[in-house]
């Protein structure tokens, strides 16, 4: 199963499921679960049911494209279902089952493994999938985001898509995987990871960073304030990539680490409850 | 047997497999409790349970609770009677409350003697309730009394009360005999979970014929659950499934040629699984270049693989009893060498400037926002460790260097990744430099022990390293003022200081060199307090507290099996933390084995007594001091004349440290102080022979005090 033949599956699987198809958002993010897809979503009492890829990007797991597992950018698959279906695992399994992998020959485990996104003021309880010992989901029951209790609970299911891919492809090099038929990951992403790294490691200008993240703070704030959430969590999640970018340049103090994370935390926190007044 | 059988089996998603043995033992136990308090006790209970359910079991449990007899006090007697000798008002008035009329007056009401008196009352019968209408309360209570280390709330509730639990529960069985007891949980925006009377074996595997993996199946008592599961692909008996997976992992060394270092862990590894299989797995001969302290954090930490001592091989335990076509073990082996490339990576990169060289870099490492950076601490810990070893007649100069790089693997790439190895990767990467062995393995082993149990450094220079490790943080904290209160040791101060105990206990005996050298807990926390130069205020504040929290822990490290608590206390009632720790310690193992041989029950008993006899207010009569001529009493001749040979043999030994001859002198005394209380009247006439009697008592007593307060020792025994 090629890598774009694996999103289409999973995705039309959960669309069949009833899920919206929404789109990866279109700002730099560490994980599918800052998209207001999920962070909006998961507060307050309506339904919904979402589903989207978000490359994500993890600026100090770059590696000049040089390692066969880690990559600067890599891309999520994200499903979120409020409330959770009460066979949300047999679902799961049978999402697995649609892309190839037959769970009476292999060993399939929900082991122990809580999340938390201190940022996000979030974390939830639940599992990492683990098929043959390679973790492929991280599965979610959320309890708190944005520093509000939830009720009813979303579960978040995300796929690894790299990792997934490379276990069905059965190959040990995620640049060797089949992006689709005659074209691989190496030519679809390599350039990106050398140079996404190059900047992340060597380049970035950390005063310009800097400067940036205080305006994000400060702007987001300000639009919070005035009633306009989403662009406000927007410098939110400006801010949040910008402090990843600070932290692998090796720009970040320790001193200065707990203030930028609150200062983060704080837009967040104020977003989700702005959102939820709101409504 | 008489009575029915309870079955109640909760069928949840995965339970953290560490998690799983408490809440079916803590289920058991509130279902036992809620029995018993509803008077349905049943004859035996049992329970058993795997990562996917919770299975309880009674047997002999009655119908329906037995009747009781209810006392319904009304006024007091004395008013119960009117004056013509029939039931006065008052007693009339309560008699219909209860619902009694006037022809069964005479029958039904009666005297009830009370502790405040004798009252009008009734007895009546209420009629015990069937079982079955009591068992969903005490079904819901148990569910709600099951102690969880972290409460998941999964928008259940039973009875209109929220129901938070270890995971969402998807089914239930609840039987008594073939009824089911009627519960349910409500899930907002779900089906309700009811109880009924079917389960669910494995999800992806069954060898019942034409059916589904994963499809429900009926039960109607234990037998057919344990039978239904074994035939879905799992194992409910504890003690069988580990069985089962010993066999598998056996199985695997007999094709790996070697026995795998499995430990203890198949106690978890059973609770992961519902029906064990292990597969071998192998990874390429190249990874054995890496340090096996790393390749194995990567096989048992990450993956929860079992390694082998010299083979390139590792066991992983399955879910599957079996790998036909060899997917699982394939997979695995990918992982594993996945994994072990990115650590080879990791190991390469710290290699390639030398660990000195790093050490700047720890000025980015904060130690504790009021106490500054790793690189001061690294700076104070050389100071420290080779104050120690010098002391102690190790290498102070290996010791010194080892403190002063012991930090630095926590800038690397290796401890980034893998937090367990700090300590491990500094002592690999200084041996593959070259430094010499006292060095290298003092860093490998600085933070040794984990507390008052695991290895020691293998070395009096990483004992040294450890010490100044363990007594910096500690007085640094305390300087800072996160001492540890109540329940919160978030820097994990407690096992700091019994670690520190511990060395300094078992040091001197473990190493060479002079036996005296090790210093006592106060000179060694003092000298690291004066390490972050303290204010001439602040420091007696410290050390006061550093000294109530290190006796505190005193007793913990010394009382075991052969050192009971009343020879512990005796000892430490003249010792504390400014004495070396090691000779403490001698004294109590000799002073246990001398009790156990000896006859201290005399002694103690005398103790208490001379105390008694020299309370203060005797105090001064005892005069200057002990003179023989006044001895009269043969008894008392006796006493002195054996406490002569005993005290300068005593001391004796004391000097050369040698206290077990010593506390065996000590005990020869019995006889003639037990005959000199029975034929001696202490408080004599004569107030000259009385002096000399207290003096003759003070000594003895200031000879016991050179071991403690024996008065503590026979608490122990009793």
């Amino acid at each position: 199963m090629t890598f774009q033949d694996l999103i289409a599956k999973l995705t039309g699987y959960w669309a069949d499921q009833g899920a919206v198809v929404a789109q990866p958002y279109d700002m730099e993010m560490g994980a599918g679960t800052m998209h207001p897809e999920t962070f909006f979503r998961v507060l307050g009492k309506a339904p919904w049911k979402v589903v989207y890829v978000q490359p994500s990007r993890r600026p100090a797991d770059g590696r000049y494209g040089e390692n066969p597992n880690r990559l600067y950018k890599h891309h999520q698959l994200q499903l979120i279902l409020k409330p959770s279906p009460q066979d949300i695992q047999d679902l799961y399994l049978e999402s697995l089952a649609a892309c190839g992998v037959d769970a009476s020959q292999h060993d399939l485990r929900f082991e122990e493994d809580n999340w938390a996104a201190p940022t996000l003021g979030a974390w939830g309880v639940g599992w990492q999938v683990v098929l043959d010992g390679l973790e492929i989901s991280q599965f979610t029951y959320f309890q708190q985001a944005g520093g509000i209790e939830l009720a009813p609970i979303s579960v978040e299911i995300t796929y690894g898509l790299e990792r997934l891919a490379m276990y069905l492809q059965d190959v040990d090099d995620v640049y060797d995987l089949t992006w689709t038929d005659g074209v691989d990951y190496r030519t679809v992403r390599l350039a990106d990871e050398q140079q996404s790294s190059r900047y992340a490691f060597e380049e970035a200008d950390a005063a310009a960073l800097s400067r940036g993240f205080d305006e994000a703070i400060a702007e987001g704030s300000r639009l919070i304030d005035s009633g306009l959430v989403l662009p406000g969590y927007e410098q939110c999640l400006r801010a949040s990539h910008l402090f990843n970018l600070l932290d692998s340049r090796g720009a970040v103090s320790v001193s200065d680490r707990p203030r930028r994370i609150l200062a983060v935390r704080g837009l967040a926190t104020a977003a989700a409850h702005r959102y939820l007044a709101d409504q | 047997m008489s009575g029915r059988e309870l079955l109640i089996e909760i069928g949840c998603e995965e339970i953290p497999a560490d998690w799983v043995a408490g809440l079916a033992q803590g289920f058991e136990t509130a279902v036992t409790e809620g029995l018993d308090r509803e008077r349905l006790t049943a004859e035996t209970i049992g329970s058993h349970s795997t990562a996917r359910r919770l299975v309880v079991h009674g047997a002999g449990i009655p119908e329906s609770q037995p009747d009781q007899v209810q006392e319904v006090l009304g006024p007091p007697w004395r008013v119960a009677r009117d004056e013509g000798g029939g039931w006065s008002r008052a007693a009339a008035g309560f008699a219909r409350r209860q619902g009694i009329e006037e022809p069964d007056f005479e029958s039904r009401l009666q005297a009830v003697e009370t502790p405040r008196g004798q009252y009008l009352g009734i007895r009546q019968v209420v009629p015990g309730r069937p079982a079955i209408r009591i068992l969903p309360g005490i079904l819901e209570d148990a569910l709600r009394a099951v102690p969880l280390p972290k409460a998941m709330n999964w928008d259940a509730s039973i009875g209109e009360k929220p129901f938070a639990f270890a995971r969402p529960i998807r089914w239930i069985v609840a039987l008594f005999g073939d009824e089911v007891i009627p519960f349910r949980i409500e899930v907002t925006g779900g089906t309700p979970v009811a109880a009924g009377n079917h389960s669910y074996g494995h999800r992806a595997r069954t060898t019942v014929e034409e059916e589904r993996p994963g499809a429900p199946f009926p039960v109607d008592s234990l037998g057919k659950l344990v039978e239904g599961l074994r035939s879905r692909y799992v194992l409910l008996d504890d003690e069988e499934r580990k069985g089962h997976l010993l066999a598998a992992i056996r199985r695997c060394e007999t094709a790996a040629g070697e026995s795998a270092e499995v430990g203890t862990a198949a106690d978890v590894h059973k609770d992961l699984v519902e029906v064990p299989g292990a597969v071998l797995g192998r990874f390429p001969d190249e990874f054995l270049s890496l340090p096996k302290e790393i390749r194995d954090t990567v096989l048992v930490h990450h993956q929860k693989f079992f390694p082998f001592p010299t083979s390139p091989s590792f066991i992983a335990v399955t879910n599957l009893p079996d790998d036909p076509e060899g997917h699982v073990r394939r997979g695995a082996e990918r992982v594993v060498v996945a994994r072990l490339r990115d650590a080879r990576f990791f190991w390469d990169e710290d290699r390639k400037v030398s660990l000195a060289e790093t050490r700047p870099r720890l000025a980015g490492v904060v130690f504790h926002q009021r106490l500054g950076t790793f690189r001061e601490k690294a700076d104070r810990m050389e100071e420290l460790a080779a104050w120690i070893a010098d002391a102690a007649g190790a290498d102070a100069a290996a010791a010194s260097q080892a403190a002063g790089l012991s930090k630095c693997d926590l800038t690397g790439n290796l401890v980034g990744e893998f937090a367990s190895l700090q300590g491990l990767v500094g002592g690999l990467l200084l041996r593959e430099e070259g430094l010499p062995e006292t060095v290298w393995r003092a860093v490998y082993d600085h933070y040794r022990p984990g507390g008052l149990d695991g290895d020691l450094p293998r070395g009096p220079e990483g004992a040294a390293v450890s010490l100044a490790d363990r007594a910096d943080t500690l007085a640094g904290l305390f300087l800072a003022g996160e001492e540890p209160s109540g329940s919160g040791d978030p820097f994990a101060l407690r096992r700091a200081a019994l670690s520190l105990i511990r060395v300094l206990r078992d040091a001197p005996a473990e190493y060479p060199g002079p036996r005296s050298g090790w210093p006592s807990p106060e000179a060694l926390l003092c000298r690291a307090l004066d390490g972050y130069r303290p204010d001439d205020e602040t420091r007696p504040v410290v050390c006061r507290k550093l000294a109530d929290f290190v006796n505190d822990r005193l007793p913990h490290a010394f009382v075991g099996p052969s050192t009971p608590k009343g020879v512990v206390n005796a000892v430490l009632a003249t010792r504390d933390w400014s004495h070396p720790v090691a000779d403490t310690w001698q004294r109590i193992v000799d002073l246990a084995k001398a009790v156990g041989s000896g006859d201290y029950a005399t002694l103690a008993a005398a103790s208490r007594r001379v105390r008694r006899i020299l309370a203060p207010e005797v105090q001064e009569e005892k005069g200057a001091g002990l003179d023989p001529a006044l001895l009269t009493e043969p008894a008392e001749e006796e006493l002195h004349a054996a406490l002569e040979r005993v005290e300068a043999e005593v001391l004796r030994c004391f000097a050369e440290t040698r206290y077990f001859p010593a506390f065996q002198a000590l005990a020869t005394l019995s006889p003639a102080i037990a005959t000199f209380f029975d034929d001696v009247l202490v408080m004599a006439e004569d107030p000259a022979v009385r002096a000399n009697r207290l003096a003759l008592l003070a000594r003895l007593d200031a000879l016991f005090s050179e071991v403690g307060d024996l008065s503590q020792i026979e608490a122990s025994a009793s």
